[in-house]
């Protein structure tokens, strides 16, 4: 398969989760495990995934610390989070698509990004808010498809 | 009062054994009965907070034993660990009881407050004697000496104002605001031996533990440095830190003040260097994001973005709609 090609809807994809609790990238609340937010943060606002399929569907490769988990979103649920706004004094002026395209390097070919498209323009504050929706919402469907592989201790 | 009531000396006796525990003057305690209780001034309210009790015979809580020999009168923030299955309960400052089958009341007049207090032992469901009530209710009817008769039927009370948890989330209490005292008069439902009673002090010692903690976690986040996490966000700067205590703990007084339960939120800090809390109850979440200068909340009900998802500044205003969108009130 090759790591140029389109992310295709049914493709699976890993995120990494930093594992300490302390670093609040998840917790467990009443019992049950809550992916926070944090966990898909990117100061580029692209947050980074690898696509299980180049990965040999071995979340284990995946890793970048041994310490971490891992969580898994499907693509098309990725897609079908709907449209960041950019709002102006309440108006929409912007309709951000959210999508998944790869970006492979030379060290990971499995590597992808999210992305929304047209990309976050206007003021710092806005952006910020227009991504943290986005963390939010795949925080959401992270949380819902549970560990892919728990942290290690 | 009534003391020619027939069953006026059927009174649970006095404690046999009271005694000082020691350490501070602020200190006082006593075994009463098979409990044994430590109180302790607190320093947000008008009233000796009592910090635990325990059977006779049974280890007592070392650890809070310490703290309170050790604590210094004039440490006034002095904030004791609270044990396991401990709770706060206020001071007593006279002790009336009455035993009545597998119930028994107690009633406590606390020195500065205008109120007696009940404590109530009993089980979920149990019956309550207005007569009882009423004598709790004309405290200035009775001499801080004199003993509550049983009444001779109980009945079951009638409308408590609201059901409320106790700071530990342990048992369910029940209170009743009398006409004629300023605080709540309450019904506990709980075991015997536990006691919490004015809840207008309980609120009180509610903020006030709950403040703790929330400094408590922003302090967390004032050590970290820029890329904390190792990918490139910023560190919370004091300015912000001070925002989020100030913002946070307006809303804790807000809700608690409402008759609200609180619950403490996960509080973190995010890229962009912003304190964040968030709170989730079911389908609902609320976000906060704090900066130095402003804040907005974030209102989660799904995943998607256009239509279960709202963003808007955060104003004093919003506190309470917030609160009660997330409770589903």
């Amino acid at each position: 398969m090759n790591s140029r090609e389109p992310v295709q809807d049914d493709e699976k994809l890993y995120r990494n989760v930093r594992g300490k609790l302390e670093d609040n990238e998840y917790s467990i609340q009443d019992g049950k495990l809550r992916i926070e937010y944090h966990a898909f943060w990117d100061s580029s606002k692209k947050p980074s995934v690898d696509r299980a399929k180049l990965k040999g569907c071995d979340p284990t490769s995946a890793l970048l610390s041994k310490t971490n988990g891992i969580v898994s979103v499907k693509a098309s649920d990725v897609r079908a989070i709907g449209a960041v706004k950019t709002r102006h004094q309440n108006e929409v002026i912007a309709d951000h698509a959210v999508d998944v395209i790869p970006d492979p390097t030379d060290e990971n070919p499995a590597h992808a990004i999210i992305v929304v498209k047209p990309e976050f323009f206007d003021s710092k504050s806005k952006q910020r808010n227009a991504f943290k929706l986005l963390q939010i919402a795949l925080a959401e469907l992270a949380t819902k498809n549970g560990w892919t592989l728990e942290p290690s201790p | 009062m009534n003391p020619s009531h027939p069953e006026a000396d059927a009174i649970f006796p006095e404690p046999e054994l009271p005694q000082f525990i020691g350490g501070t003057s602020e200190i006082k305690g006593y075994i009463r009965g098979s409990y044994l209780l430590c109180t302790s001034t607190n320093p947000l309210s008008d009233v000796d907070i009592v910090l635990s009790y325990r059977e006779i015979g049974t280890y007592y809580w070392r650890d809070l034993q310490r703290q309170i020999e050790n604590s210094v009168q004039t440490e006034t923030s002095t904030i004791f660990s609270e044990p396991k299955s401990s709770q706060l309960v206020v001071g007593p400052a006279e002790i009336r009881e009455d035993i009545r089958s597998l119930r028994a009341f107690s009633s406590q007049r606390t020195f500065l407050s205008e109120a007696d207090v009940v404590i109530a032992h009993s089980e979920i469901g149990a019956y309550y004697w207005p007569d009882f009530q009423r004598q709790v209710e004309n405290p200035s009817s009775a001499g801080v000496n004199d003993r509550i008769w049983i009444p001779k039927s109980s009945q079951l009370v009638v409308g408590p104002v609201g059901i409320r948890e106790d700071i530990r989330s342990l048992r369910a209490f029940s209170s009743q605001r009398t006409s004629l005292s300023e605080a709540d008069v309450v019904l506990l439902h709980a075991d015997p031996g536990t006691a919490i009673t004015d809840f207008t002090q309980l609120r009180k010692s509610q903020i006030e533990k709950q403040r703790l903690e929330i400094s408590k976690q922003v302090d967390i986040l004032s050590q970290r440095e820029d890329n904390w996490d190792g990918r490139g966000s910023q560190k919370p700067t004091d300015l912000t830190l001070a925002h989020a205590n100030e913002v946070m703990g307006t809303l804790l007084d807000s809700v608690i003040s409402a008759g609200y339960h609180w619950d403490t939120p996960s509080i973190s800090s995010d890229g962009d260097g912003n304190v964040t809390a968030a709170w989730y109850k079911n389908e609902q979440q609320l976000h906060l994001q704090i900066g130095e200068h402003e804040a907005e909340y974030f209102r989660v009900w799904g995943t998607n973005i256009d239509t279960e998802m709202d963003v808007d500044f955060l104003k004093p205003e919003h506190y309470l709609p917030l609160w009660k969108w997330l409770i589903d009130e």
